[in-house]
């Protein structure tokens, strides 16, 4: 009896490099856009057809900058600055690892890392109650 | 803003509250609005608009009516393994009727949703998933000895809008097929001056419907939506333009068989009755269970279930180019028939033929003679 | 009635119609044709009229030297035109499933890329034909409403297909539909039209090969 690994599977790697060329451009256009008008760019990497055979090239291709951020909340995040000052992976994954967003944020730093005003006031709050107690 | 839907009496928090009270942070929060933009196909910063607007939204109440279907749509968007983040959205909204996931049965149960329906009359959300058939007064599926008829007519007047979740509810699906013997029809047959958005798919992704729903919290409005109801953020292009395996159709290498060489190195399932080309969902990006794939990633070609008439639309491993008839009767029919005709004309001709030819004087030289 | 019950109906109760009218009107008019005779050739042989039939009906299909000098674009076109209706009906993987399913055989298709090409200049050049009739003056005098209905019916399908593939003006649903319809429309008309000459042009060319052959002349 045959099983199921015994059956040749073999995935052709279509390459494809109009795929990533177009991506590249649409990131230099946001990246222009940033500098000039200040408004920031998302492009959803996971609403594009690329293939993993792409996403191998589109990681080539932009690299890796200085910063990299782990945010542990409702799963883990990673916030990784590319080569390319301002141009930033931010990948969402949920408990169990898997991806739930994977984005490439055009912006001086995504808004997932800052600290949230609401929360901000909270923890002043619970830092003055604090403060009360001996040390 | 201003927000449609109705609160739930019992409850007064916001979503911002609720998520609080179960340990989501405010960062957490926004990265779960990051994926339902992403969704959504919202353009950047919608996110923090999103997050902001959702956070003050009140709980909604929830009506969900199941007519003719297969729970197979429930299914879908409530079997997750692990808590996912479209859970959130789920354990907030208030859903007050459900009779497969709710706890109380009988009259109970129906209690709970005349009571829920009073206290947010005009203002709940109503999902149905299932047809409703018609015929002989529509006896053929009720409900508390109520028909589906009359339960979703009674419950549309009230709500504030309404989401056809499944093919079956948004087009008719598989009660309505050919023969129909129960006369189904889809939900916009029936509501006609609410707004109703169709969610279709045999079944549909579930992070789609949290979406939709997400973005009618965040803008108190249904999203933008096709022709045929569908959001278009996630129905918008079809299936073979999101398709990896598009550029295999462009070069003409075709699977023919499902154990061929084809077959093996991924190549594009056309041949193989794909109805990719004119079916419209988000399969090929979002994929399914958990994004491990898609059918067509998983080797087998698209059925089309998203689309209206999609079991009357021909064999599903019949290729779309193929017609749907029985050529080769029609050809021996047709040709038996022609032949039989011809033989006629011909009969015809021959004796126009003999005619026009005995009709001919003979021309002698004497005429030729008297002419001139 | 919704997008997908139109294209439902077109690949399934209107091809049969179109498909019996087809077989129906070809087989009338061959029939009639053939029915006709001729009359009995009392002459003694100078040659063999089978041999002149056949070798009519291949040779006709190339391209006479003194005719080609006389009309280049004409003759060129011809080719270009009925070259690209042979690629893109027969050559193209999707059309090529249809005949598998009709008459059990399945041949080896062209790169979808390759036959939207081949469309592209197979369109180009029925509008050089039609120039080409409007321009020439005798042409244009033996032309009949039928000829450019022909013309028309013959666009269609290419136009519609081509659009379909390219996603152009509709949607891909709605543009293979009236592919299909189109399609439809040439089957039915074809019978009736000069169309015939995709099959009646082996008749003519074996009735002109045979008596010439016959007579011990060139044909």
């Amino acid at each position: 009896m045959s099983s199921l690994d015994q059956i040749e599977v073999m995935v052709e790697g279509e390459e494809n490099p109009e795929m990533v060329r177009s991506v590249l451009s649409e990131i230099t256009a946001l990246l222009e856009c940033w500098l000039t008008e200040g408004k920031p760019g998302v492009i959803d990497l996971q609403g594009l057809p690329l293939t993993a055979t792409d996403y191998q090239q589109l990681e080539e291709k932009l690299g890796r900058g200085e910063v990299s951020i782990t945010i542990q909340v409702l799963g883990k995040s990673q916030i990784l600055e590319t080569a390319f000052p301002g141009v930033w992976y931010v990948i969402h994954r949920d408990e169990v690892s898997n991806i739930l967003t994977k984005q490439i944020e055009v912006i001086d730093i995504p808004s997932i890392v800052l600290s949230q005003r609401v929360e901000m006031e909270q923890a002043l709050e619970r830092l003055k109650s604090d403060s009360n107690m001996t040390f | 803003m201003s927000r449609e839907i109705g609160n739930n009496p019992l409850d007064n928090g916001t979503f911002a509250d609720h998520l609080e009270q179960n340990g989501v942070s405010r960062r957490g929060f926004l990265k779960f609005c990051t994926s339902m933009a992403a969704a959504l196909a919202l353009p950047a910063g919608s996110a923090e608009v999103m997050a902001e607007a959702l956070a003050a939204a009140k709980r909604p109440t929830v009506i969900w009516l199941s007519f003719q279907e297969c729970t197979g749509c429930t299914e879908s968007i409530t079997r997750s393994h692990t808590p996912t983040i479209e859970n959130l959205i789920f354990d907030y909204i208030s859903l007050d009727y459900h009779h497969t996931l709710q706890v109380a049965a009988g009259l109970q149960a129906e209690e709970a949703r005349d009571q829920a329906m009073k206290a947010a009359y005009g203002k709940y959300l109503l999902i149905v998933d299932g047809a409703i058939p018609i015929k002989d007064g529509g006896i053929y599926s009720t409900i508390a000895g109520r028909t589906n008829l009359s339960m979703l007519e009674e419950a549309a007047a009230g709500a504030a809008a309404l989401i056809s979740v499944g093919t079956c509810a948004a087009y008719g699906g598989l009660p309505m097929a050919h023969p129909n013997p129960t006369g189904a029809v889809p939900v916009t047959d029936i509501v006609k001056d609410k707004p109703v958005m169709n969610i279709p798919g045999c079944p549909p992704i579930g992070l789609v419907m949290t979406s939709a729903i997400a973005h009618f919290l965040t803008f108190g409005r249904l999203p933008e939506m096709d022709q045929l109801g569908r959001p278009k953020a996630f129905y918008g292009d079809s299936i073979h333009d999101r398709c990896y395996r598009r550029p295999f159709y462009d070069r003409g290498l075709f699977a023919k068989a499902f154990d061929d060489e084809g077959a093996r190195k991924g190549w594009c399932l056309y041949e193989l009755g794909c109805k990719g080309p004119t079916t419209h969902n988000a399969c090929a990006t979002m994929k399914w269970n958990d994004g491990t794939s898609f059918p067509i990633e998983s080797g087998h070609p698209c059925l089309g279930c998203s689309e209206p008439n999609f079991w009357d639309a021909g064999g599903f491993y019949e290729a779309l180019s193929v017609p749907q008839s029985r050529m080769g009767e029609t050809i021996l029919k047709a040709g038996a028939v022609g032949v039989g005709v011809g033989a006629v004309a011909a009969a015809l001709n021959q004796r126009n033929k003999a005619a026009t030819v005995a009709a001919q004087e003979t021309m002698t030289v004497d005429a030729l003679k008297k002419e001139s | 009635m919704e997008l997908n019950e139109l294209l439902i109906w077109a690949r399934g109760p209107a091809f049969n119609i179109a498909l019996a009218i087809f077989v129906f009107g070809m087989l009338l008019r061959l029939f009639e044709i053939l029915s006709l005779g001729r009359k009995e050739d009392l002459s003694a042989a100078r040659g063999s009229g089978v041999a002149g039939g056949l070798r009519t009906i291949l040779s006709r299909s190339l391209p006479r030297q003194t005719l080609f000098s006389r009309e280049p674009l004409r003759i060129i076109n011809g080719y270009l035109l009925h070259i690209g209706l042979f690629v893109v009906i027969f050559l193209y993987r999707p059309h090529i499933e249809l005949f598998e399913r009709l008459f059990g055989v399945s041949w080896m298709g062209l790169p979808t890329g390759v036959v939207d090409a081949v469309t592209a200049v197979t369109i180009l050049s029925l509008f050089v034909a039609l120039l080409i009739r409007i321009y020439n003056p005798v042409l244009r005098f033996i032309s009949t409403p039928g000829d450019y209905l022909i013309w028309l019916v013959t666009l269609l399908p290419l136009v519609s297909g081509y659009m379909a593939y390219n996603h152009l003006l509709l949607g891909y649903t709605l543009m293979l539909t009236l592919h299909i319809l189109s399609v439809e429309l040439l089957l039915i008309v074809a019978p009736f039209t000069k169309l015939t000459h995709m099959f009646s042009f082996v008749l003519a060319r074996w009735y002109q090969g045979y008596l010439a052959g016959r007579r011990g002349v060139e044909s």
